[in-house]
């Protein structure tokens, strides 16, 4: 039975599309269960959540089947992995930037999507967040 | 995404039929719109969702033991899987 305290909490690190989409999937998929879900970017992956984000990348041992997976994908009419995190942040999601990682970069939160980002946090209080919780390192 | 998903509410004497028709989307899909379904829902409707999605058997067997609702039918025909869900647990 769902209880009040069922909480998943991420920090998404690789900016790779192939580790992007399960972010999406458990994203979305969670916050429909009724799971809290706090989603920390940092590394390259907070680079996708930028205005200007950077293009999609695949990882170069896996790149013969991509097209595959790309074809399927496209058939399927599945979402991409940004809009399964938009459908997620509809029924509560949060999503943070790691405030290290983005000074490092020079970013500030003006530099992202406001309907992504919801507030640029340091690891202390993404620690407090997942409290408690699950907690995946993607 | 939800486009490609459709809904329709039939009124009934007790309470009301839900279709779900999400058919030809991907997990977890399914599940988000059964469950968008479910909260406009009361006690006593009936939810039949429509899925061709391979995991959706076992994700909505999974979705039942969750949330303590009723599995009135789950039924696998040639092109589709049929889920008929009983509202019994919202507060």
């Amino acid at each position: 039975m769902s209880s009040a305290k069922d909480k998943i909490s991420m920090i998404v690190f690789s900016g790779t599309e192939d580790k992007l989409i399960p972010v999406g999937v458990i994203s979305q998929a969670a916050a429909a269960l009724g799971y809290e879900v706090n989603i920390f970017f940092t590394g390259w992956a907070m680079f996708k959540l930028l205005k200007n984000p950077t293009p999609p990348v695949w990882p170069k041992e896996f790149e013969q089947f991509v097209p595959r997976l790309q074809e399927g994908m496209a058939r399927m009419k599945a979402p991409t992995w940004l809009d399964m995190l938009r459908e997620a942040k509809k029924m509560g999601a949060k999503v943070y930037v790691c405030s290290m990682m983005a000074c490092a970069a020079g970013l500030k939160k003006e530099d992202f999507d406001p309907a992504l980002v919801d507030d640029i946090v340091g690891v202390t209080t993404f620690l407090e967040m997942a409290k408690g919780g699950q907690v995946l390192f993607i | 995404m939800v486009k490609y998903c459709s809904y329709e509410v039939v009124v009934m004497s007790q309470g009301n039929k839900i279709f779900v028709d999400a058919r030809g989307i991907a997990c977890p899909g399914p599940i988000t719109e059964l469950v968008k379904a479910y909260r406009n829902a009361k006690n006593g409707d009936l939810i039949e969702v429509w899925a061709t999605d391979a995991g959706f058997e076992p994700d909505i067997k999974a979705w039942i033991q969750r949330t303590g609702n009723q599995l009135v039918e789950l039924r696998k025909d040639p092109d589709k899987i049929v889920a008929v869900i009983r509202v019994t647990a919202k507060k």
